[in-house]
């Protein structure tokens, strides 16, 4: 029996893999051997494409294991998700339609340029503004992958009933996530995204429903259950006492505010085939979001009242599973936690590649490299950035919400410098400068020093620092004309 | 051009869902929640925010499709884009 289960896994791990290359390759099709072509598809994607790989790509590993980790430490207080579920959809259209319209008539392709570009009035101050956006979107993203690849080596493991070691599991998703990211591109990945993206939403609610009749016979059952033995868990501040109301606001604004602004999600804005399409991505993008997490409440109550005081509650799921579900369809359902850490681990080696070519390898290494010649930087840089995520990845850090709040904090300071440029004449380069590099101080400071003052997030105090700074310095320095000329474009086509 | 009608009841609708989920009108509904726990045989916390963003989302959509002034910027961008590539 425990080998036809090892048999039964690996099989569906394996098929698993080779689904993803299949596709990957067939998205090579279309490839142009050119870095704007493997950077953004050229601009290419269509409703269905653009919305599943935002989506999954916004969903990761945490999405699947962290999430019920989160319930069993905070009770409900984990649907402050919400916000972060909705806004950052909404911001899709708002900011990055407008991201798109620039790149069009600029030509950005990747997250350091766009600074560059809109305060390239700023001359020196819009390139060091650049290598700072380019150095958090590469220490924050590359921390992230690492994440993704470590939840996943554990469930290679438990899918596999051991065959597959841990570090051998390792080995594989960062294998893959390099060879998909390598051959095609944001095309490949995007294609992959597409095919997770359905697979991780049918295998996570599936799951959920599964596990909560098994264990308690109906989702009712669980939520009458659990307002019976644990009913601190159905409302704020959770289990801990640790969901205040300033931890609730600063923890949503960073993490929505964080999630806009990472590289991987931001370089989407870029791949839209038109503005309608960025519209309707957006509004599906919202719907996904939010509706994979339908019967999550279910799942991580049930994970509470089963295993009360379980130690490293992230690894309850499958855990649950196992208990609870027939193997081949824990596994299945496991296999969905791989695509949804595989479809943002690749967007995210595609992303932070993408910084060093455009934003690092081109203007400071070879400014007259040619398209040809930067398309294969980048595909050296996927491999280069690969084996540095597995070396981070054996050093197996906690909690993946612990890291995600770290992350997100950081981008969430560049926020101000980002987005001011869209909407107001007045920001200038030295003031995004300033606010940028503020900003970053304050969320270490924060972070590691004095930890989240008055209950608030780092990541909020350093947005809240970042954006006074962008405003009062904004207004004590000279406007810039790249700025205005944006401003006003964007004034002319959006109103 | 400010903001259309449509878009302000858009936006006026997601603000309002910020303040509805956020304190103190949230410390409000928690106070309730502490009180029932369970609503239709759910827990109240979830379904109130629940319900609040699905108005959200639902808002998105209808104003996707028929927010006249965003078509228009779509057909505003699609001409400048093709001047480009033509000029």
């Amino acid at each position: 029996m425990e080998e036809l289960e090892a048999f039964v896994g690996v099989t569906i791990l394996f098929g698993w893999v080779f689904l993803m290359v299949i596709v990957a390759w067939l998205s090579t099709k279309y490839r142009k051997l050119s870095v704007v072509d493997f950077a953004t598809t050229g601009g290419t994607l269509g409703i269905l494409t653009l919305f599943l790989t935002y989506s999954a790509t916004y969903h990761s590993a945490y999405a699947f294991m962290g999430t019920t980790g989160f319930i069993h430490t905070h009770g409900l207080a984990w649907w402050d998700n919400v916000h972060w579920c909705v806004l950052p959809a909404i911001a899709f259209w708002v900011i990055g339609s407008r991201v798109w319209a620039l790149s069009k008539k600029y030509g950005f392709i990747s997250y350091g340029d766009y600074v560059r570009g809109v305060y390239r009035s700023g001359g020196s101050t819009a390139i060091a503004l650049g290598i700072v956006a380019a150095i958090v979107g590469f220490l924050f993203v590359l921390l992230y992958t690492a994440i993704q690849a470590l939840g996943i080596a554990y469930l290679f493991n438990v899918i596999s009933k051991g065959i597959i070691t841990f570090e051998m599991g390792l080995v594989i998703f960062i294998v893959l996530m390099v060879f998909i990211t390598w051959l095609g591109g944001l095309r490949a990945v995007a294609w992959t995204d597409t095919v997770q993206g359905i697979f991780m939403l049918v295998a996570y609610i599936l799951g959920c429903i599964w596990v909560a009749s098994a264990a308690f016979g109906g989702i009712f059952n669980v939520f009458a259950e659990a307002a019976q033995k644990i009913p601190e868990g159905l409302y704020l501040p959770g289990f801990k006492g640790a969901y205040t109301p300033p931890m609730w606001v600063s923890t949503w604004i960073t993490i929505t505010l964080g999630m806009i602004m990472m590289p991987h999600v931001w370089i989407r804005y870029y791949a839209g085939k038109s503005l309608r399409i960025i519209k309707w991505a957006a509004v599906f993008t919202a719907a996904y979001l939010t509706y994979l997490y339908i019967f999550t409440p279910a799942l991580g109550l049930t994970a509470k009242l089963l295993y009360p005081d379980y130690p490293t509650p992230d690894k309850l799921v499958p855990i649950l599973l196992l208990e609870y579900t027939p193997f081949a369809f824990a596994a299945f359902v496991m296999a969905g936690a791989l695509a949804a850490a595989l479809s943002t681990a690749d967007s995210q080696l595609h992303a932070v590649s993408t910084i060093l070519t455009v934003d690092v390898y081109k203007p400071f290494i070879k400014p007259d490299a040619d398209e040809r010649h930067l398309y294969h930087v980048e595909r050296w840089f996927v491999i280069v950035l690969g084996a540095i995520v597995a070396l981070i990845s054996f050093t197996k850090p906690g909690l993946f919400i612990t890291i995600l709040a770290m992350a997100t904090a950081g981008t969430a300071a560049l926020f101000p410098a980002f987005v001011a440029p869209l909407f107001w004449k007045r920001a200038t380069s030295k003031a995004a400068l300033a606010s940028a590099i503020l900003g970053e101080i304050v969320v270490a400071l924060t972070t590691f020093v004095w930890k989240n003052p008055l209950s608030i997030s780092s990541g909020a105090w350093g947005f809240i620092v970042a954006l006074l700074v962008l405003i009062v310095v904004s207004m004590v320095t000279k406007p810039e004309k790249s700025v205005e000329e944006c401003v006003t474009f964007l004034k002319t086509v959006f109103g | 051009m400010g903001l259309s009608l449509g878009e302000k009841i858009f936006y006026t609708i997601v603000v309002l869902a910020i303040i509805a989920s956020n304190p103190p009108i949230l410390s409000f509904v928690n106070e309730y929640c502490e009180a029932h726990p369970l609503t239709w045989g759910v827990p109240t916390f979830w379904l109130y925010l629940e319900i609040v963003w699905t108005i959200v989302i639902a808002s998105f959509a209808i104003a996707a499709f028929k927010v006249e002034k965003w078509k228009r910027i779509e057909e505003k961008i699609e001409e400048i884009i093709l001047k480009k590539e033509v000029g």
